[in-house]
């Protein structure tokens, strides 16, 4: 897989997801603690507040900081990761949970695939069978994969670190599970995702290719940073216009080869295209959140948020992003 | 025999674990065809572990012991595998006893209950090219044991047939969930590398169950 094979400056390979959680809990002394599980990477906050509802994000491991660096405050109570690429085992999410539970529940968050759906979804049966409640919510805001099936078919991107920060601000304000299960059901409902990826030797711009090697959806010429902006709102609000009204929260994350700065200028592009198209924002988050294409691009992710969610969208910092 | 003691269900457990860890070269071998070859080392990863706890454990009860073997399949698996043969064990705990010995009617139950949660979770059934097409007719055969009032004995002979029988239809389907449907039709004339490890599973209850 491409996100192992481009790891070069590194010893050895088995040490690495391990050298990743040292070094967090290296850079922020005191935040975390790691619990050690021989399959699954594992890290959770000390000092939570022990009467809300705690929230668990996990997914495959090395495209942090998605998952490894998004536990913290205003992010997720824990972060559980698999192996490169892999999902956690449902006994590493089950182990976690119980451990930082305080009687308010547990939301599991992660991205709509297989493996995660299958092992979160065991999490939340041997939870239930010691009176532990818990929910998930899967993640499936990538607009290219699935086409033409339902949304919940569809897998998920970098939208995820937006619901969690939803999520958290939820159950910071002291929501019941229900309740915060529901309004990050409703913000994956309203969010949707288009990575694109810069094709430099032919001049296009790609759209939905995977990040595993699968073929893009869309292929257009690339002008400037304008255009993919334009395009990119006419692939995603297509689908969004229907929720009328809802004010747009806007989030740019760089692909791996994208500079600092242009992160920031498609950012400005796509502020003044859906100003102009005349729809308001309510914030916006510029990042390398999700660092699992090795490519020049992209992932934009648009949230139609009604006045309920918007009351959840915040800035929320983690240690090395902002989001 | 009409009833099962649950040291012999331990022993058959301890037998599945040692068949499948002995089977792991052919279970790559056919998964190294049809996904991505990873199902072999992964059960036996997860099997051997199994069968370490079971050395190191004594169980009374029925129901602690199926329930722990299936959350040790969970922990040292992981992928789909972990889950769905975890699920296999610990799906149907509830029709299980607290208690020492255990009727036909309770086994056949506990493994149907097991079957439709995989179905339930994985969104699957049998006729997909998964381990459901060997573990369904296992069941089943179970199931008509119980309602037969066979022995115990007799009832898992037929079911290990019927997962045998089962494991080898699934050549000629194609596949439609899992890893496996990314290949399509090439995967027709190809056993699913789960059913054969649910085989195997069955293969060695019954072997242990008339063994002395």
């Amino acid at each position: 897989m491409r996100v192992i094979s481009i790891m070069k400056i590194i010893n050895n390979k088995e040490e690495v997801l391990g050298e990743v959680l040292e070094g967090i809990m290296f850079t922020q002394p005191d935040a975390y603690i790691r619990m050690i599980n021989e399959f699954s990477y594992i890290l959770y906050r000390k000092n939570m507040d022990d009467k809300k509802v705690k929230i668990i994000a996990s997914g495959g491991a090395g495209r942090g900081p998605l998952f490894e660096g998004f536990a913290g405050e205003g992010l997720a109570d824990a972060v559980v990761t698999g192996d490169f690429n892999c999902a956690p085992n449902a006994y590493a999410l089950y182990d976690v949970a119980r451990t930082i539970d305080r009687g308010r529940g547990i939301l599991f968050l992660t991205n709509n695939y297989a493996g995660d759906y299958l092992n979160n979804d065991m999490a939340v049966e041997l939870l239930s069978k010691e009176g532990i409640s818990s929910g998930m919510v899967l993640v499936s805001d990538d607009i290219f994969s699935a086409r033409g099936e339902p949304k919940d078919k569809r897998g998920g991107l970098s939208g995820i670190g937006i619901l969690i920060k939803i999520a958290s601000a939820a159950a910071e304000d002291g929501l019941s599970l229900e309740e915060v299960l529901r309004i990050t059901q409703k913000a994956n409902d309203r969010i949707r995702t288009a990575a694109v990826c810069m094709n430099d030797d032919l001049d296009l711009m790609e759209f939905g290719a995977g990040f595993s090697g699968e073929a893009p959806v869309i292929t257009e010429k690339f002008q400037s940073a304008d255009r993919l902006a334009e395009s990119a709102i006419e692939k995603i609000m297509g689908e969004l216009d229907s929720y009328q009204g809802g004010r747009i929260y806007l989030n740019v994350n760089r692909m791996r080869q994208m500079m600092y700065v242009e992160g920031y200028v498609v950012l400005m592009s796509l502020k003044r295209k859906l100003e102009k198209k005349g729809y308001s924002l309510i914030g916006a988050s510029v990042g390398g959140y999700y660092d699992a294409y090795d490519a020049n691009g992209c992932i934009i992710s648009l949230l139609s948020a009604d006045s309920e969610l918007e009351k959840y969208i915040k800035p929320a910092k983690g240690y090395d992003f902002t989001i | 025999m009409k009833r099962l003691h649950v040291i012999k269900m331990k022993k058959m457990l301890e037998n599945a674990s040692r068949m499948i860890a002995a089977n792991e070269p052919y279970l790559t071998e056919v998964d190294t065809a049809i996904g991505d070859g990873d199902h072999g080392t992964g059960m036996k990863r997860g099997f051997s572990a199994l069968y370490k706890m079971l050395e190191r454990q004594e169980f009374y009860e029925w129901d602690t012991l199926c329930g722990a073997a299936g959350i040790e399949l969970v922990k040292s698996m992981g992928g789909a595998s972990g889950v769905i043969f975890g699920t296999l064990f610990i799906g149907g705990i509830d029709r299980l006893p607290h208690e020492s010995s255990c009727s036909l009617t309770e086994i056949a139950d506990y493994f149907m209950e097991g079957e439709k949660a995989i179905e339930r979770r994985g969104k699957a059934k049998a006729g997909q090219k998964t381990m459901l097409d060997a573990l369904l007719p296992a069941v089943e055969a179970l199931k008509k044991g119980a309602d037969t009032g066979m022995e115990i004995e007799d009832a898992f002979f037929y079911a290990y047939n019927a997962a045998l029988k089962g494991a080898e239809d699934s050549k000629g389907m194609e596949s439609k969930v899992g890893r496996s449907k990314n290949f399509r039709e090439s995967v027709l004339g190809l056993p699913d590398p789960g059913a054969i490890s649910t085989s195997l599973i069955f293969k060695a209850f019954y072997e242990e169950l008339v063994s002395r």
